[in-house]
C-alpha cells in the first residue's frame, strides 16, 4: 500500500548469483582496496572533506557476503562504508562524487563519506554513530519478517559497538522476535585506538550475542574463502529459519581509524611489528595467491583487472570532479519527506 | 460525532489507520497484552494480532530503532513510549537517525515513523517522570512535533501523523487522557499539521498555548474577561510545523502577546515564538512579549513545591495583566 | 556662575516649552531681566534672570519641552559637563527661501539632537510604527503604558485623533477623506491630562439641588441698578455663597492626599471656570472668606478680563480649593463638572429658568429655578456632607441678605 524509497534491487545475476565465484570476489576486493587508496589521495589533495575511514585489510568481510545477497535483501553499515556501497553495485563515480560533496553523489552531496546510501540497490546506508545501525537493523529485520518475504537484513558494526547499550537491546529484540538479520561484527581488534581487551571485561563476543539468544559464530576475516563459505551457509540458514545469526569476523585494519590516525598516532596503541604481521596475511594478496595457485587466475588477467579498476577509478574521479556542487537552494530540501 | 475520551480518540485513530493501511503497526512497552499503560491501545492486540501490536522489552533504544528501521524499510510504525521521560534513552535513534535519514540521503529514503506517548508534568511524579520536553524535539530539524489538546484533535492529528512520511513526535499530556469531547467518527477525518486554531477570540491580548496549557489559557481568559480584558487564545496544536500565520494575524489585532508552555521556561518554544514575533511583527508589538513557563528546576516531589513549579492560570493572568497595563 | 533652570510657574506644572529666547548667547543680562518666554500648561510667561552677567550658553532650543528644573541656560562660567549650545535661530526672522545665508557673526553652534527628557523616548514598536505612519512626533506624546509611562499604540491614536488641522499635519491613513488630525495645543493636553487624572483617581459622585432664585435675582437687580458699571452677576453671588458655605463646612474645603490624609485648607480660594476659544481656564479668587460680594465681584471681573485677553499668570491660576463652573448663561439647565484636582468638589451652576410650582391653597406659581450640581471626590467628601453643604448653599442663595452683609 505504501510506497517507500526502498525498491527491490535490480537483479544483477553476474554479481549476485550463487555462482558468485572467487575470481569475482577477488576483483571486488581489489576494487575496494584500490578505491580506498584513491580516496586517500583525493583526501590528501583536499578534494574530500570530513572524515575518511578506510576498509583496507577488511575487504573480505564485504566481498564475501554482500555479493551473495538476493534482490530485496538490505544492508546496513557503519561509517566505514565505502566497501559496502561498492559491493552492492553503487557506481564508483557516485561514491566518489558523494565524498567530494557533489550533487551527483549517491546521497546528493548531503551525506558524505559516512552516509553513503543506495536504497535502490538495497543499501540502507552507512551510519556515523558507533552501534547506531544495530537498533535500526531490528526495525529493518522486523519489516522483512512483517512482510514474510524471506529477505535478510545484513548489519555491519565494529567491536567498539559491542559495548554500546543499544546494541544489546537490539540483539535481545532480534533474538526475542526471531528476526532475519545477519549481524556481522567487524572485529578488527580496536575501537578507534582502544584494544578490545582494554574495553571489555568479556572479550568473547560470541558469548555476548548468545546471551541474547542469538546464534553466534566466528570466522577468520582474513581468510576470504572461509568468509564466503560461512556467509553462504549463514544466509541460507537465516532464509530458511528466519532467525538471526551473529558472525564475528576477525580482521585487521591496515590503516588508521581515520586519516588523522596516522602511523605516528597509531604508535600509541599498536606496534609496527603487529601491523606488519597482519599485513603479511593481507586477504587481497592471499586470495590472489590462492587463485594463481589454483589456476583460476593468471597474472595477465590480474593485470587486466588492475587496469580495468584503474580506469574505473579514473572515470569516477573525472565524473566527480566535473559534477556540480549541490545548488544553494537545495539547503532546505529534504529536511522533511516530500508529499 | 461521538462523545469520547482523549485516550479513546487516539485508539480510534490508530485502529482506523491500521484498518486502512496494513503497513501500520504499533510497538512499545505494555501496548499489547497489558492493554496499554494508559489503556490507549486497549483491545488492539486482540483485534490486530501480536505482529501488529508488538509488546517490547523495556528497551527504549531498541523500540526507537525498531520504529526507525521498520519505517526506513517501508512500514509505518507507531512506537509508544511509556512516557516521554523514558524516551530520553532513545535520543540517538530519534535525533541522529529518524530525524536525519531523509536529509542525509537527499530524500532517497524516508522514515514515516510516529513516536507517541504520554507527556507532561503533575501528580507528584517528581523529577524523572514529570516533565515536558517538546522543545528538545522542536529544536531538531526533520521532526514534526504534535501536541493535541482536544479529543477530536487527538484523533485527527494522530491520523495525519501516521500518514505523514516524516518522523512525528506525538505528545499526549497524561492530564488530558480522561478528557471527553465530541470526536468525528468519519474515518476520513484528519487534522492537518501546521494549522493552529483560535480556541477563543479576543481583542486585547493573544495568549498562545498548546496541549494542557490551552485549558489553563482558557480559564485565565475567562477570569480576565471579568476585568474587561478580552483575550484571544491560540492552540498551536503543532510546534513543527509552526503556524506563524495565525499567530501573526492575531497579534496584528491584539498587539500584545503572552506565550505559555508547560516546559521549563528557559530556551523553550515560547522563547522561539517571542523571537519570531520580534523578527516578524516588531512594529505590531505594543508591550513586551511575556512568557509563562515552568520553573527552571527539576520537578520537586512535595505538593506545595510542585504547585509552584508548574505554570498555572494565575501565572497567565498575571502576565496578561502586565502586558495590558 | 548661575544655571538657569526651567522654573515651576504654578500648580500642576511639570514641564515647560521654550517659546522664544529673548536674549542670545553673549548678551549681558541684568537681575530680573527677562531672558526667555516659556509656555506652560496654563500660560505663557517670561523667565527673569536671577543673576546679572553674560548669558554664556543656551542649552535648550526654542520649541524644546523640558521638565521643571532642567537647565536651559548658563549665566557666567559654564561647567565642563554642561551640554553644548542648542541651535539658535537667526534673531531677524529669515524668509524660508533664504537658506544657507548664515550670518557671518553667528558662532557655529554644534548641531545637537534634542530628545525629550534628555533621553530616548520610551515607546512600543507599535506606537513607533503608528507615529511614523501618522506623521506624529512621539516627543509630544505622554505615554501611559506598562506602568512606566511607555507610549503605547492607544496613546498615539488618541494624540493623532486630537491633532489640529495644519498644513503640515499629515492626516491619518484611515481618516484621510473624513477627518484631519489636529495636534493638541498645550492647554488642550493639560486639560486632557488633568481631567483624565481626575476621573481616574477621584471617584466622583453627584448631588443636584434646585434653588429658588427669585429673591436673589431681585436683590441683584437692585444692587446693579445702583451701580450699573460694576455689575454683580449671579455667578458672583454663587461664588460668595460658596465661600460662606465653605466657611460653614470646612470639611469640603479639603484635598485628599496620597499620604492618606485630608488636607484642610485654611484659605478659601475659589476657582471660576472661564471658557475661552483655546479652552477652559480657571483663574482663582483668593481668600474669598474675607471678601465682600462687591469685592469678589470686582476680583472676578478683573480675572475674567485678563483670562479673555490671555494675560493670566500662572499664579493667578494656582491654589484653588474649590471651583465654580457656570454654563447657565448658555441655557444649560444642569450639568455635572469634573473636579479639578486636588480639590474635593466642584459646583456646576445651571441656568435660571421659570418653573411652574404648586403654591399655597392649591394654586400654581411660577418661580425662578436654578439647579446646582455638586461633584464630590468620595475619598474626601461623603454624600451626607455634600448634601449638607448644598442645603447650606441653597439656604444662602434663597435668603441672600446674609451674603450682602458680610
Amino acid at each position: 500500500m505504501t510506497q517507500q524509497a526502498v525498491a527491490v534491487p535490480p537483479n544483477e545475476p553476474e554479481v549476485r548469483s550463487r555462482a558468485f565465484d572467487l575470481p569475482r570476489m577477488y576483483e571486488l576486493m581489489l576494487l575496494i582496496r584500490r578505491f580506498e587508496e584513491s580516496l586517500y589521495r583525493k583526501y590528501r589533495e583536499g578534494k574530500i572533506g570530513g572524515y575518511l575511514h578506510r576498509y583496507d585489510g577488511q575487504e573480505a568481510l564485504v566481498a564475501g557476503v554482500v555479493p551473495l545477497l538476493e534482490p530485496g535483501d538490505l544492508v546496513l553499515s557503519t561509517y566505514r562504508d565505502h566497501a559496502h556501497a561498492l559491493a552492492v553495485g553503487t557506481p564508483p563515480g557516485e561514491i566518489m562524487a558523494e565524498l567530494m560533496g557533489r550533487a551527483t553523489g549517491c546521497a546528493g552531496g548531503k551525506g558524505g563519506s559516512m552516509h553513503l546510501i543506495d536504497p535502490s540497490r538495497g543499501f540502507l546506508g552507512g551510519d556515523g554513530i558507533v552501534g547506531g545501525p544495530v537498533p535500526v537493523s531490528v526495525g529493518v529485520g522486523f519489516a522483512l519478517k512483517y512482510r514474510a518475504e524471506q529477505r535478510i537484513c545484513v548489519c555491519y558494526f565494529g567491536d567498539g559497538a559491542m559495548n554500546q547499550g543499544g546494541v544489546h537491546e537490539a540483539l535481545n529484540m532480534a533474538g526475542l522476535y526471531s528476526l532475519p538479520i545477519l549481524f556481522i561484527l567487524e572485529n578488527n581488534g580496536y575501537a578507534m585506538g582502544t584494544a578490545v581487551h582494554r574495553s571489555t571485561a568479556q572479550p568473547d563476543m560470541l558469548l555476548k550475542a548468545r546471551a541474547h539468544g542469538v546464534d553466534a559464530r566466528r570466522v577468520d576475516g582474513m581468510d576470504p574463502i572461509a568468509v564466503l563459505e560461512q556467509a553462504e551457509t549463514a544466509l541460507e540458514e537465516i532464509r530458511r529459519t528466519g532467525a538471526p545469526i551473529f558472525m564475528e569476523m576477525t580482521c585487521y585494519r591496515f590503516v588508521g581509524h581515520g586519516v588523522a590516525d596516522n602511523a605516528q598516532q597509531q604508535q600509541f596503541y599498536r606496534s609496527t611489528e603487529e601491523i606488519e604481521e597482519w599485513k603479511s596475511r593481507d586477504p587481497v594478496e592471499a586470495l590472489k595467491n590462492h587463485l594463481l595457485g589454483s589456476g583460476d587466475l593468471d597474472t595477465e588477467r590480474i593485470e587486466a583487472m588492475e587496469r580495468t579498476i584503474a580506469d574505473q577509478i579514473t572515470a569516477a574521479i573525472e565524473f566527480a570532479e566535473s559534477s556540480p556542487a549541490p545548488l544553494p537552494d537545495t539547503l532546505y530540501e529534504h529536511v522533511f519527506a516530500k508529499g | 460525532m461521538a462523545l469520547m475520551r482523549y485516550s479513546e480518540a487516539l485508539r480510534m485513530a490508530m485502529a482506523e489507520e491500521m484498518e486502512r493501511d496494513p503497513d501500520v503497526f504499533i510497538c512499545g512497552e505494555e501496548v499489547g497484552q497489558y492493554q496499554g499503560t494508559f489503556r490507549v491501545t486497549e483491545g488492539l492486540m486482540e483485534r490486530f494480532g501480536p505482529m501488529r501490536v508488538v509488546d517490547t522489552p523495556i528497551s527504549e533504544i531498541g523500540i526507537a530503532g525498531l520504529a526507525t528501521g521498520a519505517a526506513m524499510a517501508g512500514l509505518r510504525p507507531i512506537a509508544e513510549f511509556m512516557t516521554w521521560s523514558f524516551a530520553l534513552s532513545a535520543m540517538d535513534q530519534i535525533i541522529n537517525h529518524a530525524a536525519k535519514i531523509t536529509y542525509m540521503s537527499s530524500g532517497r529514503i524516508t522514515c514515516p515513523a510516529v513516536f507517541r506517548g504520554p507527556a507532561g508534568t503533575g501528580n507528584q511524579l517528581s523529577a524523572q517522570h514529570s516533565q515536558s520536553l517538546e522543545s528538545w524535539y522542536a529544536h531538531t530539524p526533520g521532526l514534526k512535533v504534535v501536541l493535541p489538546y482536544t479529543p477530536a484533535d487527538a484523533k485527527g492529528l494522530l491520523k495525519t501523523a501516521i500518514r505523514d512520511d516524516s518522523p512525528v513526535i506525538f505528545m499526549e499530556h497524561a492530564g488530558l487522557y480522561a478528557n471527553r469531547g465530541e470526536v468525528p467518527e468519519d474515518p476520513d477525518f484528519t487534522v492537518p499539521f501546521g494549522e493552529a486554531v483560535i480556541r477563543k477570540p479576543g481583542t486585547d491580548v493573544t495568549i498562545i498555548g498548546y496541549s494542557l496549557m490551552v485549558r489553563k489559557c482558557l480559564t485565565a481568559a475567562e477570569a480576565l474577561e471579568s476585568e474587561g480584558i478580552s483575550c484571544e487564545v491560540i492552540d498551536l496544536r503543532t510546534l513543527t510545523p509552526l503556524d506563524m500565520e495565525t499567530i501573526l494575524s492575531s497579534v496584528a489585532r491584539t498587539h500584545r502577546v503572552v506565550v505559555t508552555q508547560e516546559e521549563w521556561r528557559n530556551v523553550g518554544i515560547a522563547a522561539e515564538i517571542a523571537a519570531r514575533l520580534a523578527d516578524e511583527a516588531f512594529d505590531e508589538l505594543d508591550a513586551p512579549i511575556l512568557r509563562v513557563g515552568g520553573a527552571d528546576v527539576p520537578m520537586p516531589y512535595a505538593r506545595e513545591l510542585e504547585r509552584a513549579a508548574i505554570p498555572n492560570e494565575d501565572h497567565i493572568i498575571e502576565a496578561v495583566r502586565q502586558v495590558t497595563r | 556662575m548661575a544655571e538657569v533652570r526651567m522654573p515651576k510657574m504654578g500648580d500642576g506644572m511639570e514641564e515647560g516649552t521654550i517659546l522664544r529666547w529673548l536674549k542670545r548667547e553673549g548678551d549681558m543680562v541684568a537681575v530680573d531681566e527677562s531672558i526667555a518666554e516659556i509656555e506652560t500648561d496654563k500660560a505663557n510667561v517670561e523667565i527673569p534672570a536671577e543673576e546679572a552677567g553674560p548669558l554664556t550658553r543656551i542649552v535648550a532650543a526654542e520649541g524644546e519641552t523640558l521638565a521643571i528644573g532642567s537647565v536651559i541656560a548658563y549665566i557666567g562660567a559654564v561647567p565642563d559637563e554642561a551640554p553644548p549650545s542648542a541651535p539658535q535661530p537667526e534673531r531677524a526672522p529669515a524668509t524660508p527661501t533664504e537658506t544657507g545665508s548664515a550670518a557671518p557673526e553667528a558662532e557655529a553652534a554644534p548641531t545637537t539632537v534634542s530628545a525629550a527628557d534628555g533621553g530616548r523616548i520610551r515607546a512600543t514598536p507599535l506606537a513607533r510604527s503608528m507615529a511614523r505612519r501618522l506623521g506624529v512626533d512621539l516627543g509630544k506624546i505622554r505615554g501611559t503604558g506598562g506602568g512606566v509611562g511607555r507610549i503605547v499604540g492607544k496613546d498615539v491614536a488618541a494624540f493623532a485623533a486630537a491633532q489640529p488641522t495644519e498644513g503640515t499635519a499629515k492626516p491619518s491613513v484611515r481618516a484621510e477623506q473624513t477627518a484631519v488630525d489636529i495636534p493638541l495645543s498645550r492647554m488642550r493636553k493639560a486639560i486632557a491630562r488633568r481631567t483624565v487624572l481626575s476621573k481616574q483617581t477621584a471617584p466622583h459622585f453627584y448631588l443636584v439641588i434646585p434653588v429658588d432664585m427669585d429673591r436673589a435675582v431681585d436683590t441683584l437687580d437692585q444692587l446693579n441698578a445702583q451701580a450699573p458699571d460694576r455689575k454683580i452677576t449671579v455667578n458672583d453671588l454663587v461664588v460668595k455663597a460658596c465661600a460662606a458655605a465653605l466657611a460653614i463646612h470646612p470639611d469640603v474645603n479639603v484635598s485628599y492626599t496620597e499620604g492618606e490624609t485630608l488636607r484642610q485648607h485654611a484659605a478659601i480660594n475659589i476657582g471660576i471656570a472661564v471658557g475661552t476659544d483655546e479652552g477652559l481656564r480657571i483663574p482663582v479668587i483668593t481668600d474669598c472668606a474675607d471678601r465682600s460680594l462687591r469685592d469678589l465681584s470686582d476680583a472676578a471681573r478683573t480675572l475674567v478680563g485678563r483670562t479673555r485677553r490671555g494675560e493670566l499668570t500662572p499664579q493667578e491660576m494656582s491654589g484653588a480649593t474649590f471651583t465654580v463652573s457656570n454654563l447657565g448663561m448658555f441655557g444649560i439647565e444642569e450639568f455635572a463638572a469634573i473636579i479639578s484636582p486636588p480639590e474635593a468638589a466642584i459646583l456646576a451652576v445651571g441656568a435660571i429658568t421659570p418653573e411652574v410650582q404648586p403654591g399655597e391653597h392649591g394654586s400654581l406659581v411660577v418661580r425662578k429655578r436654578m439647579r446646582l450640581t455638586l461633584s464630590c471626590d468620595h475619598r474626601a467628601v461623603d454624600g451626607l456632607l455634600g448634601a449638607r453643604f448644598l442645603q447650606t448653599l441653597k439656604g444662602l442663595l434663597e435668603h441672600p441678605v446674609a451674603l450682602l452683609t458680610t
